[in-house]
């Protein structure tokens, strides 16, 4: 259990007087039995998760602070990024994090917390306003200051606003130019790990009391509300089941996953499978999923593929694009090309070039300009989209893959394909 | 936690808070954990309170030229 795993770390820093050295990549924390030196399958940034997974995430760590403060000891840093994911269950990987608290001092992750978990989780919940923007516009997060310029009277009344908002911002700005030593003077003046273990335990409450009210979005009921009948349906499975069943595959993409259905077909046979939607409550809903079956093989992350997460921070080497954290044997995209090159306007064959570029096996659905959906896409929109054709994607397909099935669906609007990379 | 208590504890917050809070903005030179590292007094909640008052006590002693630590260093 994780907890064996957090005391085994703690002792080993105790005896050592310090933390670390750890390799920093290996997973601790709550989920595995002990320190195995398992590799997280596929590294994934804040700005890629779902509302439910930041909520998650923060909870981990505020009950890692509770746990280090009965050892005397806190974690030095509040950064998301120090959370992963092994399919739903969060994994704390930053054990050098880990330090000695000394007597009287605060918990210098505070801030950083509010600014990478608290704040962006409020934006949600209390504004509706999508948090993933703005994390990935800013490495560091929300500061307080443009998080109180957001809130509106009303909103100093939810919990946790007034005090972790706006006085935080009030404070900021009378201790910015302080020359008083704060750090000495709250220990002269007894400051205690109890006042931060009550400042934890309410902060998870107010986490824990956060919803995301959302209606239901654009995408959300696509499962349930789109232009295959049911035997369509049956036929698509049965394709995707196929070809997943054909051999091993270790890491698997779903490109426009929506509700999951054919990552989970994906999972039957590869070790691990990264479902990825532009649409967050999709992915809200398929992580909530996970999280109640303790699924540790698929991955759900929040990823506009026309607009995919760069590489960023430092000389942008401290956060990799998606297509740099590992590709995909197989990928999966169904339904999707449409949207890409309609809903987008991303040329057709860059598209295709795109996917031969991650080496993989594909599997993907042409729907063509019959389909009710693509219709509607089209309806208050000038048909700019001569590229969009069956005969061109099949001859961009054809240029770089070697196509294995090809299977119309009986609506007739429908194609589906089983491509190989050529090598 | 009962109801009193909240009150209590509400009381304990505001009143220090409203103190604290008089503030004119200052741009240059931020020094970004001071601020909020005072803040976790405010949210300790009851225990908080005898900090509070010796952080500030400590504060009004050495506005008076009584400051513990400089005597100490001093002697």
């Amino acid at each position: 259990m994780g907890d064996f795993v957090i005391y085994d770390i703690f002792s080993t820093i105790h005896n050592r007087g310090q933390a670390g050295p750890h390799r920093a990549d290996l997973p601790y924390g709550r989920v595995e039995p002990g320190p195995s030196g398992q590799v997280i399958p596929f590294i994934s940034y804040p700005y890629e998760w779902s509302f439910g997974m930041l909520k998650d995430a923060a909870l981990l760590l505020l009950e890692l602070v509770l746990v280090a403060l009965d050892e005397d000891m806190i974690l030095k840093d509040s950064s998301a990024f120090n959370i992963q994911w092994k399919g739903a269950k969060p994994i704390f990987i930053d054990v050098p994090s880990f330090k000695k608290l000394p007597p009287g001092e605060p918990w210098v992750g505070y801030r950083q917390f509010c600014q990478m978990f608290l704040y962006p989780l409020f934006l949600l919940a209390y504004k509706n306003v999508s948090f993933q923007p703005w994390l990935r516009g800013s490495i560091d997060g929300i500061e307080p200051e443009h998080c109180n310029n957001l809130m509106s009277v009303r909103d100093l009344l939810r919990p946790g606003v007034f005090m972790h908002v706006y006085v935080q911002t009030k404070m900021q700005a009378k201790y910015a130019q302080t020359r008083n030593d704060i750090k000495g003077d709250l220990h002269t003046a007894g400051f205690n790990k109890g006042l931060i273990k009550v400042n934890v335990s309410r902060l998870a409450k107010i986490i824990r009391g956060l919803t995301w009210k959302c209606a239901t979005s654009q995408w959300s009921d696509y499962a349930s509300d789109n232009s295959y009948t049911g035997t369509d349906r049956e036929i698509k499975i049965g394709f995707v089941r196929n070809v997943v069943l054909s051999r091993p595959w270790n890491l698997v993409w779903d490109l426009g996953c929506n509700s999951g259905t054919f990552s989970r077909i994906a999972a039957e046979k590869a070790r691990y499978v990264v479902a990825m939607d532009a649409d967050q409550m999709s992915i809200e809903r398929f992580y909530q999923a996970l999280k109640t079956e303790g699924n540790t093989s698929i991955l759900p992350l929040v990823s506009n593929l026309a607009d995919a997460s760069p590489n960023l921070g430092w000389r942008g080497l401290e956060r990799k694009a998606l297509t740099e954290r590992g590709k995909p044997d197989l990928t999966l995209c169904l339904a999707l090309i449409h949207h890409i090159v309609i809903s987008a306007n991303i040329p057709l064959s860059e598209f295709v070039d795109w996917l031969v570029s991650l080496g993989a096996s594909l599997v993907i659905e042409f729907v063509t300009k019959d389909d009710p959906m693509v219709k509607t896409l089209l309806r208050n929109k000038q048909d700019n989209y001569a590229d969009y054709e069956i005969k061109y994607f099949e001859e961009c397909l054809g240029r770089a893959f070697d196509v294995v099935q090809r299977k119309m669906l009986t609506c007739g609007t429908r194609v589906l394909y089983f491509a190989q990379a050529r090598i | 936690m009962s109801h009193k208590k909240q009150k209590f504890d509400l009381i304990l917050v505001f009143m220090p808070a409203f103190w604290l809070l008089s503030t004119i903005p200052a741009y240059a030179y931020l020094d970004p954990g001071s601020g909020s590292m005072i803040l976790q007094v405010l949210l300790g909640g009851a225990a908080a309170l005898v900090v509070i008052l010796k952080l500030y006590w400590n504060r009004f002693l050495s506005l008076i030229g009584m400051d513990r630590k400089k005597r100490k260093m001093q002697n």
